[in-house]
């Protein structure tokens, strides 16, 4: 998988013909100092931005599932129906819960607006987990998460990735406990 | 530092909360004395009645099967105009939200429902239809505007973010409404609506008195004015406020129980 991606924000580059490659099935992680444009690469991947750049990206023809650097969920439903709508039906109730069980979440019908920050980001990740699209994304998905919640976290994605491609950006002073099987670095 | 029992606390909230109710109820039963001390010390039935003389009446114009049959037909037709109103608001800012050209096309109709006096349309709308059914164009012409301009405003006020996550995740229409755009709406389309009810009421027996239809509670408020019934003018008022605020009340459960529907999966 390649692609080319060039963005400007206020006449400021914040990507310059920059070529991503990628093996399908790999996991990725994505590097670069604070403000450097790892989730601007990831929204041009994903098209959630547009491509400035006019060179072909086979990333076009994928779907994504996102984990975004905000939690992105629906705070007056429950987690388990936040999740069973974002996937649009098509993952059922008791994978869920078992889901929710595999990441040390008790109550999948308590309101979003009641749950902890570290409650909601495990939410957004079985969201991303469990939906069908080709290409997972996961922007800083351990934020707030301590050391044993962040272990259950990474062997959850390697559980249900399914040998789907997998972009991942976290932290660099992170060492997270996840087999990666090419670091992208977007320094200048 | 101090720390306090949760069940201190509690109490201490229970408290807080009967001296407001408390405070409240002085201050409506202030205001009553007030009203009966004016009705006594002006000495004229014809110009006020006080508080106990007008709800002894109204319980003596109930007796009335005519009353309730009056009650029914103000009532039915109000309800109708801002139903439909709300129907047509819900209907007309999803698709003006979407379609620039909706927009356009509406928002004259809607700047000229603010704009006009309800006397004048009340008048042109005697011309064209029968006015039994004034008070349901009305309401409907006072409502809606009020209705379509905050649902739109909230529906364009959507978080857009969410909006990005809907497109990532390729929800379908459904799924974008139950997600996104429903719970975002709603607090905005709770208090618009009880902010309309008590609109269509208002402009609704003003209609009905301004119309005089046979067997409305507008025309028996018209036909108290006539003989100088100044008790039965306070008697209807106060039924209408009542009615008002029941179906109010009515309307609010029901958009909470659609609402609490809405959160379960």
């Amino acid at each position: 998988m390649k692609g080319t991606f060039t963005k400007h924000y206020d006449g400021r580059a914040v990507l310059d013909g920059f070529t991503l490659d990628i093996h399908e099935g790999d996991i990725v992680r994505i590097m670069a100092p604070s403000g450097g444009g790892k989730t601007t690469l990831l929204r041009l991947v994903s098209g959630l931005e547009e491509n400035e750049c006019g060179l072909g990206n086979d990333f076009a023809r994928h779907t994504f599932s996102w984990v975004f650097q905000e939690d992105r969920l629906t705070d007056s439903m429950s987690g388990l129906s936040n999740i069973r709508l974002a996937t649009r039906g098509k993952v059922d109730r008791a994978t869920i819960l078992c889901a929710f069980e595999e990441l040390g979440l008790d109550d999948p019908s308590k309101r979003v607006d009641e749950c902890s920050g570290g409650m909601k980001r495990r939410m957004a990740l079985i969201r991303a987990m469990l939906d069908d699209g080709d290409v997972i994304i996961l922007d800083e998905p351990f934020t707030g998460l301590d050391s044993d919640a962040r272990a259950l976290a990474c062997r959850f994605i390697e559980h249900h990735r399914h040998g789907r491609t997998l972009l991942l950006v976290s932290h660099e002073e992170d060492v997270l406990p996840i087999h990666v099987d090419r670091t992208v670095s977007l320094l200048p | 530092m101090q720390i306090r029992h949760p069940s201190a606390a509690r109490c201490q909230v229970r408290t807080s909360t009967i001296k407001t109710r408390l405070t409240k109820t002085l201050c409506v039963f202030f205001w009553l004395a007030v009203w009966q001390t004016a009705a006594v010390v002006v000495g004229q039935r014809i110009l006020i009645v006080g508080p106990v003389e007008v709800v002894i009446r109204l319980f003596e114009l109930l007796e009335e099967p005519e009353l309730w049959s009056s009650s029914v037909f103000s009532t039915v037709r109000i309800a109708g105009g801002f139903l439909l109103a709300l129907a047509s608001a819900i209907v007309l800012s999803m698709l003006a939200s979407v379609h620039r050209w909706v927009r356009s096309l509406v928002e004259p109709v809607v700047q000229a429902f603010k704009a006009i006096p309800v006397a004048s349309i009340i008048i042109v709308v005697l011309i064209w239809v029968d006015s039994r059914n004034l008070s349901v164009i009305i309401s409907f012409m006072m409502v809606f505007p009020v209705l379509y301009t905050n649902l739109l405003s909230a529906i364009e006020s959507t978080d857009s973010r969410m909006v990005e996550m809907g497109v990532s995740y390729r929800l379908g229409a459904y799924e974008k409404l139950r997600l996104i755009y429903l719970p975002q709406v709603y607090p905005y389309f709770l208090s618009s609506s009880s902010l309309a009810l008590g609109l269509a009421w208002k402009s609704g027996v003003a209609a009905e008195v301004i119309g005089i239809p046979d067997g409305s509670l507008g025309e028996r408020l018209y036909d108290a004015k006539v003989f100088f019934a100044t008790a039965d003018v306070f008697a209807y008022t106060l039924l209408i406020v009542i009615l008002s605020v029941g179906f109010e009340v009515l309307m609010k459960a029901l958009i909470r129980y659609l609402g609490r529907r809405l959160e379960a999966v």
